[in-house]
């Protein structure tokens, strides 16, 4: 008798987290493992939506899914505030990475949020970093002012610093939303240019990073579900996540390098406005930390300053040891800072 | 112990016979539902798909249109917007054979562009056509399946309910499969009114002739009243497509045009307004518990492998593209027998989708030979959508009646689908002109 | 005796329904100001009106699905197929209808039962949303959910009753006409 385990995504099978990350992941778990293995996929929200998904899981009605907790703010008001720090996400590996530790190892009140609710979290990759893509020329800050940036709700408070709007539109109508004028701007990965055809209408790209998303679980898993599972599959899954983390953000970047090789050579101007951008990002990020702050009290979070720095630092700490190792070798620093040391 | 695909296809046959039995539709679909998830997967799956899945439906913004396209469409027809529109076609159309009916049919063509779903379509058109075609003698099954079988072009002309919901799941322009179904919508019609010419012309006692005492000015005023709803589809269709709204914001767009229009008009008395309001709410509920049930029905395919089999004898079998839309065609045929058409959508998309995009057929293309399947299940045995929705409001014609009244337009609608098939251009070539 | 408690219960029950459903009206027309209105602030005055979305999916949209349904069902809107029904004889056609009002009553106390508990404990939660400076309560629109579905089972209970009183079938298969 095999064990059945069920993943549910809101995403389709063909995007990188499942293709690259979690369709190879639960095969080498079911290689791997002495006890059989079977999985039973639910894609494209064919069960639940985003925010379904947690209470699935958290219900047990599926073992594992993609959860964001965006979606689920009240069940994850710690969490909720990673949405918040979206600024905050840079190199993907160094993002993704800190940000999965900070969960696994050093932040008990961030996994209580997963915990208080019978549920894991097994680990989180990270979008690569946000350019600004836009329809027609950007020749200065100024040019942006009164535009419509296509962004999520974390990039309204500094579109509104521009002078602009913030508008959210889902990244496959983003195309369609900018070619019909809907929207000006998109705050996108550039990997987008080409995942989601943003490349045709793309005029300027103002190339400098303002964040990225990583507040995302690749996995999270029914606590009930997962202590009924043999060690073998345990140990397997628990090897197996550093490389499926690292496989997501290696075809991420890969993607993202011949997607802007494709744009630049298609004659879309990219630029960074002569500084004047990444100036005026560095003056609204001062204020930042006071805003998150803010908004992490009116979420109901004390002490919200721990959760920041921890991670903060963690970032630091990544960004260090990638600068020493590089990123060949991700899924083994991955397996010595922080998967080698769980207790599971 | 059954395998989790006899539990779906018991489940199947469960359903369709409990419809059979005049159980409510969204009743018969949440209660197989439930019972099939309970014995697949247990009570508590059961309880967490009953607290999640219709909240988080009735809480979407692409829904969110569906309510706004019925209030338009509502607006339009209670403020006698159709009605001038279905008498200056029956004025200009009364020489031909059939002529009412061929009037019927345009009259949904052009109610079409105002509702979002096949069913307002027909039971709006039928309230207002059938009574004529039946006080001039018409044959009863002639009468009601043109209605029905030309109301299912609610869904093909634009706006379009199963497009929308069809563009979130394929990830395309709801703006591009809108205009994509111009054309094929309007192909249908004029086939249909051949089936009509040919039948009336072979056997005149189908549709007596209609006597024509009315002169050319009286035409031709009929047909400047007509005015109002190609304004509001001009409103919907131009906000879509200058980028000014989102189909759902062009939905509001257009509701806010029929109220002004009909106020302009002097035709928006608070009766109206208040019918209206009513009657959309009212049908939005239907369609709601409808959905409902179909949804949780997707929730208990998705737990019986039942689809993910036949996705699995389809890709054995389906090799080039032509085979592979013949192939699941088929399949779509019989589904669209037993499902209603969101249900449809909802079971067969996130099956079959993915086969669609491995072998790289245009997936603008397939939404319109989709929504082509989608109609002619609306029209199809034992589970006609559009001719229950008929039926409801035509007590007194017998069932059986007006199904044998659509069975001529469904193998004409056999014949557009074959020249989608075969003409992909039908479809595409207005959205290439949109690029 | 039974039937004038049963009149009684569904005059009351049929009004509540009523009223909840003028409700629902009034959630369609708002809804419909707030989107034109949010899209002419941002389109000319760029200045949109945030939560738009959220408020029209949250509250009036799920408002204007679950507050009718009770009404819906009392003038005999919700969509049926009768194929093989209208030939049956009278007691087959009464008992095959008392099936459908016991599952139906049956199905909606298992939902109404369900959607009390998820929105107890969103409750219990304080669900909301942060979007930007704007904080959005989620839960009180699961108890409008409830509401509606709690006056349909009420509304399905009844009808199962009245099909015990004489007279009670014919009642239910009349179909109310244009209001
Ligand atoms: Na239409
Ligand atoms: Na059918």
């Amino acid at each position: 008798q095999a064990h059945e385990i069920s993943y549910s995504s809101h995403l389709p099978p063909s995007v990188t987290a499942n293709s690259q990350g979690i369709i190879p992941f639960f095969e080498a778990v079911a290689e791997e493992a002495t006890s059989p293995v079977e999985i039973k996929y639910f894609w494209a929200g064919s069960l639940f939506n985003a925010a379904g998904n947690f209470e699935a899981v958290r219900d047990g009605t599926v073992d594992a899914a993609f959860t964001q907790p965006q979606s689920n703010q009240a069940d994850m008001r710690v969490n909720a505030m990673f949405a918040d720090l979206i600024h905050y996400g840079g190199n993907p590996y160094a993002t993704a990475a800190a940000y999965t530790q900070t969960l696994l190892l050093d932040c008990p009140r961030c996994a209580e949020d997963y915990s208080r609710n019978g549920v894991r979290f097994m680990g989180a990759h990270s979008a690569t970093p946000a350019a600004l893509i836009c329809n027609s020329a950007v020749t200065s800050i100024d040019d942006l002012r009164g535009r419509r940036l296509i962004g999520q709700p974390g990039y309204s408070r500094w579109a509104q610093a521009l002078g602009a709007t913030q508008l959210d539109v889902p990244p496959p109508q983003q195309m369609e939303a900018i070619q019909r004028g809907q929207g000006d701007c998109t705050f996108a990965a550039r990997e987008w240019l080409t995942s989601f055809s943003l490349q045709d209408i793309a005029h300027t790209i103002v190339d400098v990073p303002v964040g990225a998303q990583f507040a995302i679980s690749l996995m999270t898993f029914n606590e009930g579900s997962w202590n009924a599972l043999p060690q073998d599959i345990r140990d397997a899954m628990i090897r197996n996540m550093p490389l499926a983390i690292a496989r997501v953000i290696d075809a991420s970047v890969k993607r993202e390098e011949a997607a802007m090789e494709t744009a630049v050579s298609s004659g879309v101007v990219v630029t960074d406005l002569g500084g004047t951008y990444g100036t005026a990002f560095a003056e609204f990020m001062e204020g930042q930390r006071a805003r998150v702050l803010g908004d992490a009290e009116r979420r109901g979070i004390d002490n919200a300053e721990e959760v920041i720095d921890t991670f903060v630092a963690n970032v630091a700490h990544w960004n260090a040891l990638i600068a020493e190792h590089g990123t060949e070798n991700f899924a083994q620093l991955l397996w010595d800072e922080i998967y080698s040391q769980l207790d599971y | 112990m059954l395998s989790n695909f006899a539990v779906g296809a018991i489940g199947i046959a469960v359903m369709v016979g409990l419809i059979g039995l005049r159980f409510h539709i969204g009743l018969a679909m949440a209660l197989v539902a439930t019972v099939g998830i309970t014995i697949i997967a247990g009570p508590r799956v059961t309880y967490t798909v009953l607290q999640v899945v219709p909240y988080e439906f009735a809480n979407s913004w692409e829904f969110s249109a569906v309510p706004l396209f019925i209030l338009m469409g509502t607006v339009a027809y209670r403020s006698g917007m159709t009605t001038s529109l279905f008498r200056a076609a029956r004025l200009w159309l009364s020489w031909m054979p059939g002529g009412l009916a061929v009037a019927a049919n345009f009259g949904c063509a052009g109610f079409s562009a105002a509702a979002g779903s096949s069913v307002v379509t027909a039971v709006s058109m039928g309230r207002i056509a059938v009574p004529e075609m039946l006080r001039f003698r018409y044959d009863p099954a002639l009468a009601t399946g043109v209605v029905a079988a030309a109301g299912t072009l609610g869904v093909m002309i634009p706006p379009s309910i199963p497009m929308i919901l069809y563009g979130y799941f394929a990830e395309v322009s709801v703006a591009q499969l809108f205009i994509a179904g111009v054309l094929p919508g309007l192909l249908t019609a004029f086939v249909y009114t051949g089936v009509i010419v040919v039948r009336c012309w072979l056997n005149p006692d189908l549709a007596p002739p209609v006597p024509d005492d009315t002169d050319r000015r009286e035409k031709w005023r009929a047909l400047g009243e007509t005015w109002p709803l190609p304004l509001i589809i001009l409103v919907v269709i131009g906000t879509i497509y200058t980028g000014f709204a989102s189909p759902t914001e062009s939905a509001a767009f257009g509701a806010v045009a029929a109220v002004a229009i009909a106020t302009f008009q002097g035709k928006m008395q608070w009766a109206v307004l208040r019918k209206s309001l009513l009657e959309t709410i009212e049908t939005s509920a239907a369609i709601f518990f409808v959905v409902i049930g179909a949804i949780l029905l997707t929730r208990f395919m998705a737990f019986s492998d039942l689809p993910e089999t036949i996705a699995q004898i389809v890709i054995e079998y389906g090799v080039d593209k032509i085979t592979l839309i013949l192939v699941t065609g088929l399949i779509f045929l019989v589904l669209g027998c037993f499902l209603d058409p969101i249900g449809l959508l909802l079971l067969a998309l996130p099956v079959f989708l993915p086969i669609y995009i491995a072998a790289d057929i245009n997936l603008i293309w397939f939404g319109i030979i989709f929504i082509k399947y989608i109609e002619i299940g609306l029209i199809t045995p034992p589970i006609g959508v559009n001719i229950f929705a008929l039926k409801s409001i035509l007590p007194n014609v017998p069932i059986q009646t007006i199904f044998r009244g659509v069975a001529w337009f469904f193998v004409a609608e056999l014949f557009v689908l074959a020249l989608l098939i075969g003409f992909p251009s039908i479809s595409l070539f207005l959205p290439s002109l949109m690029r | 005796m039974l039937k004038t408690a049963i009149n009684g219960i569904q005059f009351i029950a049929e009004r509540f329904a009523a009223l909840i459903t003028v409700a629902a009206c009034v959630a369609l027309v708002v809804a419909t100001l707030h989107i034109v209105a949010d899209v002419f602030m941002s389109r000319f005055f760029r200045s949109p009106i945030i939560g738009t979305h959220d408020i029209v999916t949250t509250y009036y949209m799920v408002s204007l699905f679950f507050l009718p349904l009770a009404y819906a069902e009392s003038r005999g809107a919700h969509i049926k197929a009768d194929l093989f029904f209208t030939p049956l004889p009278f007691a087959v056609r009464w008992c095959v209808s008392m099936v459908t009002y016991l599952s139906l009553s049956g199905f909606l106390s298992v939902l109404t039962w369900q959607m009390t508990l998820r929105a107890i404990r969103q409750t219990n939660i304080g669900d909301m949303r942060l979007i930007g400076d704007f904080y959005l309560l989620l839960w009180p629109s699961r108890w409008l959910a409830v509401l509606g579905i709690a006056a349909f089972t009420i509304i399905a209970v009844i009808r199962t009753l009245s099909l015990l009183v004489p007279g009670g079938y014919d009642n239910l298969e009349r179909r109310h006409d244009d209001a």
